[in-house]
């Protein structure tokens, strides 16, 4: 899961070499939610450990 | 000028992130989740002023570096608050000049929004046509840079987790 995130953010950099904003946009968009959505995964996790 | 800076803060955030891999890989502490996704932050942080480097100066790539600067300085605040809390474990990662990873990441996103800030503030000039711009040598280096760092990221991530989650 983590790995996807980080092949998002490498096509994201690379649709960058060849002038693709929109593909840009769109992985790192993608990127952000799905990292969003990681952090609430793994802070549940945490919640378990304090609680 | 204000293109080279853009280049400048990609290049310092890849450097970052170099320092990351060193301690990773070289000195051998093992990210947890949490630092990966300050990382990731970090690379969202490059790309979208790389946009500006690229494509021509935007607010609107502006605004996309901010948020990412919220996404991981957001994370990062996190993780020092974890650490902060009396019942979680103690930060198992060597401090860095006195301070933790995850507090000097606060302070890096911190200073790049500061950084964008001024830099929104001293360039304030009408909105340029969108096209492709040229790199030159040292754009190409930083892109090469950042471009390696996540590339190097799938694989440490695919080795240390798999494909499912990373365990804590």
């Amino acid at each position: 899961m983590m790995a996807g995130l980080f092949l998002l953010m490498t096509a994201s950099i690379g649709s960058l070499f060849f002038g693709r904003r929109g593909w840009v946009f769109w992985l790192l968009a993608a990127a952000f939610v799905l990292g969003f959505a990681l952090l609430w995964y793994h802070a549940t996790d945490y919640l378990k450990i304090i609680w | 000028m204000e293109r080279s800076l853009n280049t400048l803060l990609v290049f310092i955030l890849s450097c970052v992130l170099l320092g990351a891999l060193w301690m990773q890989f070289i000195v051998g502490e093992k990210p947890c989740p949490l630092c990966y996704l300050q990382r990731l932050g970090m690379m969202g942080l490059g790309c979208s002023l790389l946009l500006n480097v690229r494509l021509g100066i935007r607010k609107a790539h502006y605004g996309m570096a901010l948020l990412w600067c919220f996404f991981g300085g957001f994370i990062a605040l996190r993780h020092i608050a974890l650490h902060v809390c009396p019942e979680f474990p103690a930060s198992p990662w060597k401090p860095v000049l006195g301070l933790n990873l995850y507090t000097w990441s606060f302070i890096v996103f911190s200073l790049s929004v500061l950084y964008i800030g001024l830099l929104l503030i001293s360039f304030d000039k009408p909105v340029e046509k969108l096209h492709l711009k040229k790199f030159f040598w040292w754009e190409i280096v930083v892109f090469s840079l950042l471009l390696f760092v996540a590339f190097v990221n799938i694989l440490a991530t695919l080795n240390q987790c798999g494909l499912g989650p990373c365990a804590d």
